[in-house]
């Protein structure tokens, strides 16, 4: 048998308990906005990661204009595939323009993929680009202030232990160091050499 | 007058082998030398009266090799492995950058452009395809 006092007791902590965890909720959603509202209003920015030969800025380029694109080198269809539009871009260039474009290619692999192997990778698409790898503390902040996406999938039925979800995109940046514009993959090339060209007018 | 129509029966059995699996248009992607993976693409063709299913494709050129989906959901690119591909009835599968993909894992030299790939494709009913497959650099 249990006495009516305590069943109110009961009662009590349960309110307690379902008042606290409203309150608990709240909070998480205020926070969400914030942060939300923070990403939302600026996009872009500069970073820093590591190249073959050292520490590379993005601000380091400033003066030319930077396309960069978040990839992985284990990426066996998307990424090869972004990249040929890319080296068909770039082939296609005036020289000018070309001298005036830095491609750059970053890692979203920092688990596997280390500065050479996103140097070597991409050199075979587009021969003056760059490639960066860098901690996962960095690749996430690139993420969050550019909008894109990725997420580490358990594959364990495939003998890829692990792939990588993405968003596959081109990123702009000017030679001021702000985010001119976000391209997508399936972008025609003649469209994509255009808006290059017109960024280095 | 026998012989003859023993050849007659060939020749129209022979003649009916026009129907059945095909691969057509394949390739497979040449990629840098650091890269452990590429992908094979192509049209699977199936004229026969009967759904078919790709269970399995192999090939030297890597350790491994799988079958894979890939999908675009809200922008992001998601790939998984599947254990069989659908052909159905006089039909043809596309397989295609951005879709459907053979996915050759631990690549084991690499892969050239103008260089070919053999690779042997397995059906759910015994049947085996045998190709030498264009690598192209795309």
């Amino acid at each position: 048998m249990i006495s009516p006092l305590i069943t109110k007791e009961l009662g009590l902590k349960k309110s307690i308990k379902v008042l606290l965890s409203v309150l608990f909720f709240v909070g998480v959603l205020i926070g969400v906005q914030k942060l939300f509202l923070k990403t939302g209003t600026q996009r872009g920015g500069d970073f820093e990661l590591d190249g073959v030969s050292g520490k590379v800025k993005l601000s380091d380029f400033r003066g030319k204009n930077v396309l960069f694109y978040l990839g992985f080198t284990r990426c066996p269809d998307v990424c090869p595939t972004s990249l040929s539009v890319l080296s068909n871009v770039f082939e296609g260039l005036p020289d000018k323009v070309k001298s005036e474009t830095q491609m750059i290619f970053i890692s979203l692999d920092h688990k596997r993929d280390t500065p050479q192997v996103a140097q070597e990778y991409v050199e075979f698409y587009v021969p003056s680009a760059i490639g960066l790898a860098g901690s996962k503390e960095s690749i996430d902040d690139i993420a969050k202030r550019y909008g894109a996406y990725y997420r580490f999938v358990d594959t364990p039925e495939s003998s890829f232990k692990f792939s990588i979800d993405h968003t596959s995109k081109f990123y702009l940046i000017g030679r001021e160091g702000k985010l001119l514009e976000v391209i997508r993959d399936n972008e025609g090339v003649d469209i994509i050499q255009k808006i290059l060209i017109g960024a280095s007018e | 007058m026998k012989n003859i129509i023993i050849s007659l029966f060939l020749f129209l059995s022979f003649s009916s082998l026009g129907k059945g699996l095909f691969f057509e248009k394949a390739w497979v992607r040449a990629v840098p030398k650091v890269s452990a993976v590429s992908a094979g693409f192509g049209v699977l063709k199936n004229t026969t009266n009967r759904e078919r299913k790709l269970v399995k494709v192999e090939s030297p050129i890597s350790e491994i090799v799988e079958i894979h989906s890939m999908e675009r959901v809200a922008g992001v690119m998601k790939m998984r492995k599947i254990e069989f591909l659908k052909i159905g009835k006089n039909s043809s599968r596309k397989l295609k950058p951005g879709s459907y993909h053979i996915m050759f894992i631990n690549l084991k030299k690499p892969l050239k452009e103008g260089e070919k790939a053999p690779v042997t494709l397995f059906f759910d009913n015994g049947y085996k395809l045998h190709q030498e497959v264009e690598i192209k650099k795309i």
